[in-house]
């Protein structure tokens, strides 16, 4: 049981890094990050009940308010993307390559 | 069963199984409703039905949180990450995604409204007993409530949490500092004419 939460999670990982590589919405990257962070956090709490000890949760906490800020910060560059390209596609950003 | 051969060695501990509390179909239909939404978010074409299947992956954590005994991790999960972080990407979703296309038939959001409030409705006129045991209200201090977490977060982890503090001072700078227009701009030349 303890198994499948633990496949489960490291299949949510894999869709989510598979998302950042293939959607082109920068959008749509910064909500796999938040599927990969979560999937983290699933492992934090499903060890933490393993060992029996309360650190994990901790850590699932403060991940929490990483995620937060990582949120307000990417959303904020999201704008400025927008702002700047009038377009969402991350293939668009393309200003550093010539 | 401390000889059972398993392909590798660190996988040994998941032969002693913790979660024999947990039932079983609970557990299947939570892990089932992750996977399927965490699938529909990556592979969905608009936006808006990724934050949406996000936002039901997010429940669905909060929901396996709870089963595992993190109680106050799972009221955190759905305040912070599916109440606040998901209501402000779909700010965005919606300030940016212009080209928002006319769904076509509106029985499935018609539907799906109405089972949401009649399980609400159930919810909230049903005994409250049914969902809160006296059993689980007499324990407050068990693994996993809020006076456990705070104990250890306030004794072990104050220096962390003190620090987090900064980064959210940071974050919080950083995204207003991003977000203004035209920021080198208005250092610069104060009086720009173009914009």
């Amino acid at each position: 049981m303890a198994l499948s939460i633990f496949l489960v999670s490291i299949a949510t990982f894999c869709l989510g890094a598979t998302g950042l590589m293939v959607r082109r919405n920068i959008l749509a990257s910064i909500m796999c990050i938040e599927l990969m962070f979560n999937s983290v956090g699933v492992l934090f709490v499903l060890f933490s009940k393993i060992h029996g000890t309360l650190d994990g949760q901790v850590a699932v906490l403060f991940m929490m308010v990483v995620a937060a800020a990582e949120a307000a910060i990417g959303l904020a560059l999201v704008v400025a993307f927008f702002r700047t390209h009038a377009s969402l596609d991350t293939m668009k950003a393309n200003k550093l390559r010539n | 069963m401390p000889n059972v051969k398993l392909p590798f060695d660190n996988l040994a501990m998941f032969s002693v199984d913790p979660l024999h509390s947990v039932s079983p179909y609970l557990l299947t239909a939570v892990l089932s409703v992750m996977l399927i939404s965490a699938m529909a978010t990556v592979f969905s074409s608009s936006s808006i039905a990724s934050a949406l299947y996000l936002v039901v992956h997010l429940l669905g954590v909060a929901c396996l949180f709870a089963l595992l005994g993190a109680h106050f991790l799972a009221l955190a999960q759905v305040i912070v990450y599916a109440g606040a972080i998901m209501v402000l990407f779909l700010f965005v979703v919606m300030l940016l995604n212009s080209k928002l296309e006319p769904s076509g038939s509106r029985w499935f959001s018609i539907v799906f409204g109405g089972l949401s409030v009649v399980l609400f409705l159930l919810i909230i006129s049903s005994k409250r007993s049914y969902f809160i045991s006296k059993s689980q209200t007499d324990y407050v201090d068990v693994f996993g409530s809020a006076s456990a977490i705070g104990r250890l977060l306030f004794n072990e982890y104050t220096f962390i949490f003190e620090i987090l503090s900064l980064v959210l001072l940071i974050g919080l700078t950083g995204a207003t500092a991003l977000a203004r227009k035209h920021r080198q701009d208005s250092l610069v030349n104060n009086n720009s004419k173009d914009k």
